[in-house]
């Protein structure tokens, strides 16, 4: 039981750390993909500043879509870790308390076998 | 618990691990729902589960009403507890699912109210089977786990009855690439051998319970 536990923990520590994880988006490769379309653009990129700065809102808006999208994942998940534990939890205590009610019935019997 | 116990919930644990690793690891990201797609790996083979289980709890309730003897209601009792909490997961891990893709956490839609009327039926086998004195408590659960048993295809074939557009049609062509299909197959074949487990563990704890009961009656008599 405590195995589980502890390994189940290890998992939820796991699916917290993909919820906080950071975005895949890469803006080093997204830099590169500006100055690649600008290389081979017919068009002339007259102001790239805004240009950069439209990037970066799609860019910061893609990232927020995704943290949305990770933590309807994570949060399912863990929902669901929860109601695994809590029945093994419960399963558990159940098989405590039959061996403590066991070991008080095979004392029980032996003192009524004692007496005289 | 027995070796074979012991060496199916070390299998369970670790083929957990793989399927977690399969899920985020190795199955590609689908197009429309993205990484929220995740969901479906646990939450359709929850399903599956809760259609066997209940499918268990009904053959035992049958056998038991035939043969009359108690292991077969301690089976069915303990199939259709699994059932349930893997009934719970559906139904808490579907509507994570429904509010990013439908916008909602709730319909009353078919499959999902039928879903829900399944999961109340058992909460109610349960809540009859605590009131009940043991020798009507057997019949009287057995004849509900049956009764409750119809509901399964209703769920199953809701979408096809009923005609919704929420959840997919049962018998749809499946567009899942080969490494979700994959991914899929090893979840669920997951959660059988957990389902197994869960089985063998809950049926040995209520045998014992109900051991330790006739044991119990009989020092009690003998003292008196």
């Amino acid at each position: 039981m405590r195995i589980v536990i502890v390994l189940s923990c290890l998992i939820v520590i796991g699916l917290s750390f993909l919820a906080i994880q950071v975005p895949i988006i890469d803006i080093a490769k997204v830099e590169e993909a500006i100055n690649d379309v600008k290389s081979i653009s017919q068009v002339n990129i007259a102001d790239e500043e805004t240009l950069k700065k439209t990037v970066n809102l799609i860019v910061k808006e893609l990232e927020s879509d995704q943290r949305t999208r990770l933590k309807y994942l994570v949060s399912a998940y863990l929902v669901i870790w929860l109601v695994f534990m809590l029945y093994l939890l419960r399963l558990g205590r159940q098989q405590q308390a039959l061996d403590q009610r066991l070991t008080q019935l095979e004392q029980e019997t032996s003192d009524s076998q004692t007496d005289p | 618990m027995g070796k074979s116990v012991k060496i199916l919930t070390v299998a369970t644990a670790i083929l957990l691990f793989i399927a977690l690793y399969l899920i985020f690891g190795y199955a590609q990201v689908e197009k429309t729902m993205l990484e929220v797609q995740k969901i479906f790996y646990l939450h359709v083979s929850a399903a599956i589960i809760v259609y066997l289980a209940f499918g268990v709890n009904f053959l035992f309730s049958i056998k038991y009403l035939i043969k009359r003897k108690s292991d077969d209601d301690l089976l069915a009792a303990s199939a259709a507890e699994i059932g349930l909490v893997f009934c719970t997961i559906v139904l808490l891990s579907g509507p994570i699912w429904a509010r990013y893709a439908w916008k909602t956490w709730w319909t009353w839609e078919a499959r999902l109210t039928s879903t829900l009327v399944l999961w109340l039926m058992y909460v109610g086998y349960f809540i009859l089977r605590s009131a009940l004195t043991e020798d009507k408590r057997k019949i009287y659960s057995a004849v509900l786990g049956i009764i409750a048993f119809f509901d399964v295809p209703i769920v199953h074939f809701a979408t096809k009855f009923w005609e919704t557009k929420m959840h997919p049609e049962r018998g749809s062509k499946f567009d899942l690439l080969p490494t979700m299909l994959n991914t899929w197959m090893t979840v669920l074949a997951t959660f059988v051998i957990l389902f197994l487990v869960l089985l063998i563990l809950q049926y040995q704890t209520k045998k014992t319970e109900s051991r330790y009961e006739v044991i119990r009656r009989k020092h009690l008599q003998e003292l008196t």
